[in-house]
Parts: structure tokens; sequence; C-alpha cells
């Protein structure tokens, strides 16, 4: 019998990959300072950083292909929450930036956010099926 | 959707565990379905009423409907 764990998709090979891509954005961010902006260099340690993220996002949801049949399902009504509410967050930040609000990077808070809601999203949306 | 799942597992003296495992899911997704908190995909529906031996809508049908069992 297997019990239900959904955040058992955040396993030992995500978490390597998370923090593998986290090293590379600061790397590359850190890189990308010697370059002068708008330059060849700096486009391609951009283009890398978003094909890192990518990759992650692929691993992730191999991982999650991975759970039992309700665990998956409770992911992907997260993932759906999560994602109408961040774009709400980010869009309405954008407002709220506009009528003088300090300004967010969300190249850097995005992916961190996005995250931790999705993990507090399975944990609240796995309670229904308890 | 309503289903008899629950009833098909006590008839056999099953609990949620054993069920579990000839399905191959978690206990907490038996529960989920026979709770009627989670309707199975089609795969896990159609394995549930092999394993049973009965057909799927024998064992699943619309909460307004009344299922097939005893009507043909």
């Amino acid at each position: 019998m297997r019990t239900i764990k959904p955040l058992r998709c955040f396993d030992t090979r995500v978490i390597v990959a998370a923090l593998g891509v986290a090293a590379w954005l600061i790397a590359s961010a850190w890189l990308s300072r010697l370059f002068p902006p708008a330059s060849t260099a700096r486009v391609l340690l951009a283009l890398g950083q978003v094909g890192a993220v990518a990759a992650l996002v692929l691993v992730i949801r191999r991982s999650i292909t991975r759970l039992d049949e309700l665990a998956q399902h409770i992911h992907y009504q997260a993932l759906a929450v999560v994602a109408a509410v961040m774009v709400t967050a980010i869009a309405g930040w954008a407002f709220l930036e506009r009528a003088g609000m300090p300004r967010i990077d969300w190249s850097v808070y995005a992916a961190p956010a996005f995250t931790l809601a999705w993990a507090v999203g399975v944990m609240w949306i796995a309670r229904r099926y308890e | 959707m309503k289903n008899s799942v629950r009833e098909l597992r006590a008839a056999r003296n099953w609990s949620q565990g054993d069920l579990a495992e000839k399905l191959a899911v978690s206990r907490q997704t038996v529960n989920a379905i026979e709770t009627e908190k989670y309707d199975p995909s089609l795969p896990l529906a159609l394995k549930i009423a092999r394993l049973f031996s009965v057909r799927v809508e024998e064992i699943f049908w619309p909460a307004e409907a009344k299922a097939l069992k005893g009507r043909d």
C-alpha cells in the first residue's frame, strides 16, 4: 500500500536540480555584470538562465507524474490556483508600482514565491481529501 | 459521482489498505473515492471494475441517477 504524500514530488532529485539552477542563476547574474548591457554575452547568459528555469520545470513535472493519481490531481489543482494568484499579484503590483510603490524585481522573487505558494496550496488542497 | 466501492470492498472483507494495494494507489485515494470526494480517472475506474468483476456503470453513476445494478 502506498501512502499519499503530495510533497514527495519535492524529492532529492528536484532539490538537487533546484539548488543547481539557483547556483547557475547567481553565477550567471554575477558574470553578466562583466559585460556591457545588451551585449551578446549578456543575452546568452540570460537565455541560459531561461533554459535552466525551464529545465527545472521539466524535472518537477516528471517528479509529479510519478506520484499517486490523487496526489497528481492535488498538484494540478494547486498549480492552477497558484498560477492565477501569481498572475494577479504580479499584474496587481505593476499597477501599485505606477502609483509609487517600490519596484519588485520579479525575476528574483517570482520563482521562490511561486514555489512557496505551490507547497502551501498542495498542503491546503490535500486536506480536502483526508 | 456516486459509487458502491465501499460496499463491494466490504463484501470481500478487504480493508481500504488491501484495496489500495491491489489497485497500486494510496489508501487515501481509496478513502477519497469511497467518500465521493474524488472521482477516479477512467483507467482507475476500469481497474476497479475489473477487480470486482462488474461493469464500470454498476460501480459509478451520476449523483442524480441510480446505479444500473439490479435494473437490467
